[in-house]
Formats: C-alpha cells, sequence, structure tokens
C-alpha cells in the first residue's frame, strides 16, 4: 500500500496557496482540488516519525503520526474540504488564506517540535484573522488580533522558560526530561495553558469570541467554532497528556480555569436568546468540558468529546449561519417555525444539537456515558454530578431552541417563509447532502460507537492513571 | 538583570494592550511586548564571557565557547511573524477609521 509523507498535507496547501496568484480566474478550483488531494494524501499516511531535512530529534524537527494524529487530520480535512465545496463564491478572495489556514491546522497536529508548534499556531491565526475579516466587523477582529497577539506572547514565554530549564524543543525529548525532573516548571505549563486558552475560547479569555461568532456567517462560524476551535483542543489533549508532566496543584489550578468556562459558558448560553449567541456559549462551555478531561486523565474520552462536538457544532454553525442570512438576523422570535419550510436542514440542525447536548440516541450521549461511567468506575462522584447538572442545562436550552425553531408562529400557516439557500439550487442540494451526511454519521456514530471508541481507546491509551478505559458499547453491554 | 528588564517590557506592552482603546496605541503595546518577549528570549542563551555563534576564519571551530544560537533563531522566526502580526493589525486600522471615522474603540464599541 502506497505510503505518503505527511509533509504534504502541509506543503501543498501553501504551494497551491501562492501559486494560485498567478490563476486567479480558477482560484476556486485550487481550494477544492487542493483540500481534497489532502483528504487523499491522510488516507495513505502511515503512523510513524518522519524526519525534516534529514536531521535526527531532537536536532531536526519531526512530523509525528500516530493515531491521534492521524484521525484528527481525517476529521479536520474532510470537515475542511466539505466547507469549501459548500461556500465556494465567498470563498473566492480568501482562496490563498484558506489554503494556509489548512496548512497550518495539519502542521499544528502533525508537528513533534514545540517551537514549530508556535510558528503553525501564528501561522493559523494570521489565516484566521484575513478569513474573519470578511464578516466586515473589523473592530471586532481586532479584538480577536489583541487576545491571539497575547496568548502566543504567553505560549512563547513559557516555551522559552522550558527551553532553559530542558534545554529541547523537541516533543519526546521534554517529556523524557520533565518526566525526570518535574520541578519548577509549573511557571512555563501555566503560561502555556493560558496562551492556548484564548484559542480554545477559555473563560476569561474567550471574550474574542462573542465578537466574531456571534457574527459569524456561514463561513466563519464552522470555521472558526467548528474547525479551529478542534484543533487548537487536540493540540491542547497532545500537550497536556503526552508532553507536560504536571503537578497536582497546577492541575488543579488549571482545572478550576475549565470548571468557570464550563458553569459560565452554559449559564451564558441558557440565558441567550440568539442561534449563533447560543452555539458560541455552548461551545465555550463544552471547550471547558473537554479542556477538563484532558488535564484530570480522561484523554481518550476527551479526544473522542472534541471530534464530536466538531461535527456538530459545524452542522449547527453552518446551518445557522445560512438561516441568519436568510432571515437578516438570528433572535428566536425571527426564527420561529423556519424549519417548517426546511425541514432537511431541520433535521440536520436537530439532530447535531441533540447530539451536542447529549440526549440518547447520538454519539453524544454514547461519549458522556462512557465518560460518567469511566468517572464512577474511579470513585469520582463530584466530577460527574457536575457534568450531568452542565448536560440537564444543556439539554434544556437546546430543545428550547429546536423546539422553537420547529414551532409555528401564531397565525401562521405552513411555517415561516424563510427558504435557506432558496435562489441557488446547487448550493442547496450541496448544503443538504453535505449537512445529512454529518448529523446522519452522528447517529450512526451513536447506534454503533464501538469502533470509534476503540481508535480513542487505540489513540490515546489509557485512560484513569493508567487504568484501562471501560468502554459501554452496544454490542454485548462492557468492555475492556 | 537583562532578564528582568525584557519581562518589564512585556508586561509593559501587555498592560498597554489591555488599559488603551485607541488603536494606534494598542498597535505600538503589541509591539513593545513583542520587543520584551524577544529580548527575553535572547538573553536566555547569553552566557557571559562566551562570543556569537559565527564560524569565521578567527573563529574556525564550533567547538569555541558559542551562546547558545537557538534562541536566536527563535527570536528571528518571532520578528517575522510579528511583522505579519503588525501588518495585519494596521490593515485593520485603517479599515476601522474608514467605517466608524475614528480608531477609538471604546467610542466605536459604544455606537454599536
Amino acid at each position: 500500500m502506497m505510503n505518503l509523507n505527511p509533509v504534504l498535507t502541509i506543503a501543498l496547501p501553501l504551494i497551491l496557496a501562492f501559486t494560485k496568484i498567478m490563476y486567479r480566474r480558477i482560484a476556486n478550483l485550487f481550494l477544492i482540488v487542493g483540500s481534497l488531494i489532502n483528504i487523499f494524501v491522510v488516507m495513505f499516511l502511515k503512523e510513524g516519525q518522519y524526519l525534516m531535512g534529514g536531521y535526527r530529534p531532537p536536532f531536526g524537527i519531526i512530523l509525528q503520526v500516530d493515531t491521534y494524529a492521524l484521525y484528527s487530520l481525517l476529521v479536520l480535512n474532510v470537515l475542511f474540504a466539505a466547507l469549501m465545496l459548500l461556500v465556494t463564491k465567498k470563498a473566492e478572495n480568501l482562496t490563498s488564506s484558506s489554503l494556509i489556514a489548512l496548512a497550518a491546522l495539519n502542521g499544528l497536529i502533525l508537528t513533534g517540535d514545540l517551537f514549530n508548534l508556535f510558528v503553525f499556531l501564528e501561522i493559523a491565526t494570521i489565516a484566521a484573522l484575513i478569513l474573519v475579516s470578511s464578516i466586515k466587523k473589523y473592530h471586532q477582529a481586532f479584538n480577536y488580533m489583541v487576545a491571539g497577539a497575547i496568548g502566543s506572547t504567553f505560549y512563547l514565554l513559557g516555551l522559552g522558560l522550558l527551553y532553559k530549564q530542558y534545554g529541547t524543543l523537541n516533543m519526546a525529548r521534554m517529556h523524557e526530561l520533565m518526566a525526570a525532573s518535574p520541578s519548577g516548571s509549573a511557571v512555563a505549563v501555566i503560561l502555556i495553558f493560558i496562551g492556548l486558552a484564548v484559542e480554545i475560547k477559555l473563560m476569561p479569555f474567550s471574550s474574542w469570541a462573542a465578537g466574531v461568532l456571534k457574527n459569524a456567517d456561514e463561513w466563519i462560524g464552522p470555521m472558526i467554532g467548528a474547525i479551529y476551535g478542534g484543533v487548537m483542543m487536540i493540540v491542547v489533549g497532545r500537550l497536556f497528556t503526552d508532553i507536560f508532566v504536571m503537578d497536582a496543584k497546577v492541575r488543579l489550578m488549571l482545572s478550576l480555569l475549565t470548571l468557570i468556562t464550563l458553569v459560565g459558558g452554559e449559564a451564558a448560553a441558557f440565558q441567550s436568546r440568539k442561534v449563533r449567541e447560543v452555539l458560541l456559549y455552548s461551545g465555550v462551555a463544552q471547550a471547558g468540558l473537554e479542556a477538563l478531561l484532558i488535564l484530570n486523565g480522561y484523554p481518550a474520552i476527551g479526544f473522542i468529546l472534541v471530534l464530536s462536538n466538531m461535527t456538530a457544532k459545524y452542522v449547527m454553525f453552518l446551518l445557522a449561519g445560512y438561516m441568519a442570512e436568510e432571515a437578516g438576523g438570528d433572535d428566536f422570535d425571527r426564527l420561529t417555525g423556519v424549519f417548517r419550510s426546511n425541514p432537511v436542514h431541520g433535521f440536520a440542525f436537530t439532530v447535531a444539537g441533540l447530539s451536542l447536548a447529549g440526549l440518547p440516541l447520538f454519539f453524544g450521549f454514547i461519549v458522556k456515558l462512557n465518560l460518567l461511567y469511566n468517572l464512577m468506575l474511579s470513585h469520582s462522584y463530584w466530577l460527574p454530578a457536575l457534568i450531568l447538572s452542565a448536560s440537564l442545562v444543556e439539554g434544556i436550552y437546546m430543545l428550547r431552541m429546536i423546539l422553537g425553531l420547529w414551532r409555528l408562529p401564531e397565525g401562521h400557516r405552513g411555517g415561516l417563509q424563510v427558504r435557506i439557500l432558496g435562489s441557488s439550487h446547487r448550493r442547496k442540494y450541496a448544503v443538504y447532502t453535505i449537512s445529512m451526511v454529518l448529523s446522519l454519521a452522528l447517529i450512526l456514530f451513536g447506534l454503533a460507537p464501538d469502533n470509534a471508541l476503540s481508535i480513542a481507546r487505540r489513540a490515546r491509551g489509557a485512560d484513569t492513571d493508567g487504568k484501562p478505559l471501560v468502554l459501554i458499547t452496544m454490542k454485548g453491554g462492557i468492555g475492556q | 538583570m537583562m532578564e528582568l528588564l525584557s519581562l518589564s517590557l512585556l508586561f509593559l506592552g501587555i498592560y498597554g494592550l489591555v488599559t488603551k482603546h485607541h488603536i494606534l496605541k494598542m498597535i505600538v503595546s503589541l509591539n513593545v511586548m513583542e520587543t520584551g518577549l524577544n529580548l527575553f528570549i535572547t538573553t536566555l542563551g547569553y552566557q557571559e564571557g562566551q562570543i556569537a555563534p559565527i564560524l569565521s576564519s578567527q573563529f574556525p571551530s564550533s567547538a569555541l565557547n558559542f551562546v547558545d544560537p537557538l534562541p536566536q533563531s527563535l527570536v528571528l522566526t518571532s520578528i517575522v511573524i510579528g511583522v505579519g502580526t503588525t501588518a495585519v493589525a494596521l490593515a485593520y486600522a485603517i479599515k476601522i477609521f474608514k467605517d466608524h471615522g475614528c480608531l477609538d474603540l471604546e467610542k466605536i464599541e459604544g455606537r454599536l
């Protein structure tokens, strides 16, 4: 079987991004072909370490392809390509930035070097800033830039301190040295976490997200809210599971930040009366939960939750963007009954919403069920109670929003006459297909989760502090 | 001493970013912050009495007492990234001024 070099997933989009400048008329083709080729490359990647420039680690940069990176890349590239297929018209002026964003996001997942990760982080942020400028809210984009700059400064400061202490930037070597002598690295690890907290939207560093995602269209919502957020969380999963060694006090301090985010995000989403605002704050709360799991020894469930939420948020932000565009806003009153005249979109949005909230039959439910079961097994009781309460609140506001979008407004017959994408048949069917495929995937993985869960276990190894992860599957109950 | 000075510069920049509302002042603060960070990283590789890591006819061997060159290469990359960020920030500043006629974020957000 063919074995391709993972550097292609970074180099190809970069080459296309700069070649495109000479062929403006077929810019969209570059975008679609580039993102589809990347899926092909990912499908033929083999696990292993790939040296860059022939220098062996820890002296040279390496790209690390393991199960974690492989499945993260697959989800990222499929979602990215789907977005390129859907919004090609809007992407015309943003082709280069989109391709550069794709290269940087792939690099973030693959790199085995901490400074190289900083470079990809910065490239991804600059590409995101250009993409965000397409919604014409420049002062909000400026706030995002300031938050991102402070975040990357903290990351680099932490990295400098780690380099001073351990004398390496190679991730694997850093882990070995930290495991042998973890004392004195707490400040650096906290600084790096704060730096990344801006990107994963943890409170109180998530204020930029409100400005950007509340106004997000069908292009920026899935890109920043789902794809970027998911990839940054995958990076956090890599660093805080495989690389950094933390003592209990640091873990507790960072966990408090994630708990504040979980509670604050759910409360803000509960209060909100606008679709994109609900999705934004729900995403913030979910980021808190994902980071909490990663920090507290549940990386496999954290990983599968990241991928599940990434898919669900992608579908919801995409459809919310179209709805807001057609209806001229996204407050609940304005969109009451919108799904009556758009039942296919309504079905996809409902499935994604219920999966995000963790309701039965959907993939999100299976993930949370496994999480609670494993937490109970490790005699942790306050965390399951908190997660259950947060899920209850999320279930309430998600159902309230979804029912409102299905309910007929008083005096109306046949639903609100807002046709999502009524003007373009090609795009309409593309949105139908992609949102339906992704939402059906959430149902399918909810009904037959065994493969997805075992991949997560393989990707992240043992959970619950070295104990094997116990999975509740549909085949025969509980298995190890 | 140099570490402390560069960290002071860094936090001065962060202070400016957090407390100022004028976009140009914020961009200046951003650059002050980046300069402080770059200086700090450079000082990490500095060692008293050692020489710059450049091979020449006068210093032909890498076995000589060079300072650590890695922080300097990190700073080079960081400077390039900083230039990119500043360019994007200035582009935003022009767009914001065209849209709102001023560069004060507090006034702009107050009007919306």
